[in-house]
């Protein structure tokens, strides 16, 4: 332990040091996070405010439906924007909200690529109209399976909008909110996290690379010595250590 | 992946030639990949425009090869603490992580210009391994400058077939060759400063273009436009310049190749390229003390000798690519057309009589200060705070007014913080760069007035994208000056914490505009939707034809972009007829206009075709006589059904996209693809 502080120590002098301890707390904060997340999740479904809820496609009030024809499973779009909002009253009576993490859309497409498949969400009571910067699109989990990631807030309304198309046929077999995730799904990084791993890490060395040089500078005279001046005492300190 | 490891070759072979320029001119190694793609851009042009593309890629890959050998040969010479520098590194990384991102997601083009020119030119020269204006097809546009296109081709050179990706990763590539340049200066053990300067510079492209908080994919980095590489290669001749603190002929040299690159980047580069040169000589002639030799002249006729250069190169590729044009084109660089139908000295001088009041007109007076209102009210980057309705939001509005003075905040931090010699180089530079931005806007505002159509130069339509190039280019130098004059600070100074502060305000604004899914980050699929399919029906048409077959496109959609995105689809496997360039108006009534009907069409089949209307004899007559042996159908509507569907065998109910032309030579009717014998 006394070592590993010592080591920690040594940080503020070196660079590399400093630079390495910041990817390795970013990675153990990652690993910490999605720990503290499956815990969190755990407990909630422990305590029911997440619940794992399947919807069957040919459900016919658990959504109410705009410029879509429904027939059992099939659907068949009406307009370039159909809609499928979710009916709070039918799924959750008595709340306003829902704890929605995930939303997993089992659809089999009938004459086209759906397109831009999304997932639109209020994050607040007041929110009359649902917002396009309020929204996520699919991640293909397999073949005719579409997964969509929410913030993990409460969720005043959901509406999934199916398609792009006019004329778009789908065989909708299932809607699953709060569907559980395995380890390794959770594990796996995005491509935001990873550019996050590549930037957040050294920019934050930078910035503590920033204090720990404000501190050592002298109170007076802000613009102490430059990059250059300080190389060159460094060297004549060697040369001075060489010659005696 | 074979797409993948062509391009990775390509890439090595460029770090050789970056290291070889590094090794033997001992310019930066962070600001000798910029040096090597502004070289490959002219090389490939000047051989180009002389029909030896061909050669100039051979030769470009035996120059890689041969400096790969030397370095080889000399690999004890290498410094590999002074080679890896955080530039370099960035550059290596960067150019690493978007061929990865490009090869494993396959973007395809998705903007109109796109396929009228910045894709498929570049389509057209990888497959004829010629520039575009010696075999132009039916390219509607072939008067544009050649540099991004021959990026375009540098990176496509090996391997068979065009990728469309390719053309995204040259340019980012080029990108980040210009970001590197920018922080070239910096060494290893200022690494706390390139992280920042990195980021900052990074999200220049972004916060320079956006303005609203979009809810669609951002097409930044992935996007085959000239306008941001454009507005970065301005800001790269001057940032090779001032990076690095000793002025040797390399770094002059490397200078000269950037604002020529400039050039030839987008007609409007010549503007910017002036400018550049015109701050680059200011700064060599007035400020720089050391002699900086032109070969055995030195001193004052040294430093004008490069003087002389650094205008002269740029002039001579603007010369050179108008002697092209007249040749091979036969058309007149000069001749800028227009709505005042002017030629290009003519519209600068009527420009400035009217702008001191000599002859002043009213619509000059009216379009000058709708662009003086829009320099502080219009919206153009990301620098704005609120919404455009509050107080906050109309103060800190991200106009161009707020750029400048962040930009110019970010020169005086430069100026405060550096030595003697560096604060005269950035109030220096900052003078001249201001009245180059002056003369730029004025210039604009001059083709507003004389070269647009009324309604557009009134609205002053595409604004923010004529004017964000300087902005870009501008703000590229204004972080770079800054870096020169923290390299010499001490760590922990104002100096790297205003950098850091500047580099969390960019990473604010980015955070509040942009969003992950809709940029080239983690943009979903659905984006390129209409395009993939659009990809599958031009395969599975090409199926059923040949190259000696010459489609007639039918697509009723407005606007008539399905004619342009269909072309490039079907090049080159198949000629699509330009069809009077698609659009919803295809009934029996419509007149067709001459300049819609296909060049090796006579007088008297013009006079016809253009004074009949379009009648289904007339459609069959037409077909006959420009040769056309299939319809393709992309979209119509029960209109059309009614008023031609007498001409196909399956009354378009089939669901076909492809229809053979069956001509009897008396009647002529279209039988879905693959039943003709049936038929």
């Amino acid at each position: 332990m006394k070592r590993m502080w010592k080591l920690l120590g040594t940080v503020r002098e070196n660079s590399k040091r400093l630079i390495v301890l910041c990817y390795a707390v970013f990675a153990a904060g990652t690993l910490v996070l999605i720990l503290l997340g499956i815990a969190e999740d755990g407990v909630r479904r422990l305590t029911g405010d997440v619940r794992t809820i399947e919807i069957p496609g040919e459900s016919t009030d658990a959504f109410s439906l705009h410029d879509l024809e429904q027939e059992g499973r099939q659907y068949t779009a009406l307009s370039t924007d159909p809609r499928m909002e979710l009916e709070y009253s039918r799924i959750s009576p008595g709340s306003s909200f829902l704890y929605v993490r995930r939303v997993t859309l089992y659809l089999e497409e009938k004459n086209m690529n759906p397109g831009e498949v999304c997932v639109f969400y209020k994050t607040l009571p007041d929110m009359e109209e649902y917002d396009a910067m309020y929204r996520v699109w699919a991640h293909q989990d397999a073949e005719n399976v579409y997964s969509f990631t929410l913030p993990g807030c409460k969720m005043y309304g959901i509406r999934i909008d199916p398609g792009i198309f006019a004329g778009l046929r789908f065989r909708l077999e299932r809607v699953v909110l709060n569907e559980p995730r395995s380890l390794p799904d959770r594990l796996m990084p995005t491509r935001p996290y990873l550019l996050a791993l590549a930037v957040v890490p050294l920019l934050a060395a930078c910035v503590l690379h920033w204090i720990f040089c404000a501190q050592k500078r002298p109170a007076k005279g802000r613009r102490g010595k430059t990059a250059g001046q300080m190389n060159r005492r460094s060297t004549e300190k060697k040369e001075k250590g060489r010659a005696t | 992946m074979a797409a993948f490891i062509e391009i990775l070759i390509t890439l090595a072979a460029l770090l050789a030639l970056c290291l070889f320029v590094h090794v033997k001119t001992g310019l930066a190694s962070g600001a000798a990949p910029l040096a090597a793609l502004c070289g490959t851009m002219i090389w490939y042009s000047v051989l180009g425009s002389v029909h030896l593309l061909l050669l100039a890629g051979f030769l470009w890959f035996a120059a890689a090869l041969a400096a790969a050998v030397w370095l080889w040969r000399h690999r004890k010479m290498l410094r590999w603490r002074e080679i890896l520098s955080p530039a370099f590194v960035f550059f290596v990384l960067a150019s690493l992580a978007v061929l990865v991102l490009f090869a494993a997601r396959r973007p395809v083009f998705n903007e109109w210009d796109e396929f009228s020119f910045w894709g498929i030119a570049a389509k057209v020269v990888k497959t004829e391994n010629q520039l575009y204006t010696f075999h132009p097809g039916e390219m509607r546009a072939t008067t544009f400058v050649p540099g991004l296109i021959m990026l375009d081709y540098a990176f496509q050179f090996l391997g068979g077939a065009f990728a469309p990706w390719k053309v995204y990763a040259a340019y980012d590539i080029l990108y980040f060759a210009i970001f590197a340049a920018a922080f070239s200066m910096l060494r290893r053990r200022q690494w706390y400063l390139a992280v920042p300067a990195a980021a900052v510079l990074t999200l220049t492209p972004f916060l320079m273009t956006v303005y609203q908080r979009d809810i669609y994919v951002c097409n930044v980095y992935l996007n085959a436009y000239a306008d941001i590489p454009m507005g970065l290669l301005f800001g790269a001749g001057l940032v090779l310049y001032f990076a690095p603190r000793k002025k040797t002929p390399a770094v002059v040299c490397s200078a000269l190749l950037a604002i020529t690159a400039t050039c030839i980047a987008k007609d409007m580069g010549f503007a910017l390229c002036l400018i550049a040169a015109a701050i680059v000589c200011f700064d060599l002639l007035f400020l720089e003390k050391e002699d900086v030799p032109f070969f055995c002249l030195k001193g004052l006729w040294g430093k004008l000798c490069w003087c002389a250069s650094l205008v002269t190169a740029p002039v001579a590729a603007f010369l050179g690519w108008a002697a092209h044009m007249a040749v091979v084109l036969d058309m007149n660089r000069f001749d800028v057309g227009g709505a005042e139908n002017m030629g290009m000295v003519q519209m600068v001088a009527t420009g400035l009589c009217e702008l001191v009041g000599i002859g002043r007109t009213e619509k000059f007076t009216q379009i000058m200060q709708s662009m003086w209102q829009a320099l502080y009210s219009t919206r153009v980057t990301m620098f704005s705070l609120g919404g455009p309705q509050t107080r906050l939001g109309r103060l800190l509005n991200g106009s161009g007014m707020i750029v400048i003075l962040v930009i110019l905040s970010i020169l005086l931090a430069a100026f405060l913080l550096g030595d003697r010699r560096m604060k005269l180089r950035v109030a220096w530079a900052s003078l001249w760069s201001t009245l180059g931005f002056a003369a730029f806007y004025i210039f604009t505002g001059f083709t507003y007035v004389y070269v647009f159509k009324d309604g557009f130069g009134y609205q002053l339509g595409d604004y923010n994208r004529y004017i964000y190039p300087y902005y870009i280019g501008w703000f590229i130098l204004a972080v770079s000056m800054l870096c020169a004059s923290l390299k010499n600070t001490a760590p922990g100074g104002w100096g790297a914490l205003f950098l850091l502060v500047l580099c969390g305000g960019c990473i604010w604004r980015a955070n509040a505009f942009l969003q992950p899914q809709l940029t080239v980050l983690d943009y979903p699929e659905s984006v390129y939707l209409e395009r993939r399919e659009q990809e599958a029906a031009a395969a599975a048409a090409k199926k059923h034809l040949t190259e000696d077959d010459r489609i007639f496109l039918v697509s009723l959609a407005p606007f008539g972009l399905e004619w342009f995105q269909y072309y490039y689809e079907f090049y080159p496997d198949v000629f699509v007829d330009y069809s009077f360039g698609c659009g919803p108006d295809f009934t029996p009534e419509t007149v067709r206009m001459p300049e819609a009907l296909p060049k090796f069409f006579t007088e008297e089949q013009v006079a016809y075709f253009s004074t009949q209307p379009f009648t289904g004899e007339v459609w069959c007559e037409y077909l006959r006589a420009s040769g056309c042996t299939a319809v393709f159908m992309d979209e119509w509507t029960g209109s059309f059904v009614n008023d031609y569907g007498y001409l196909f065998s399956d009354g378009l109910k089939s669901g076909a996209q492809l229809y053979r032309i069956v001509d009897t030579g008396t009647q002529m009717r279209f039988v879905p693809a693959g039943e003709e014998a049936v038929s």
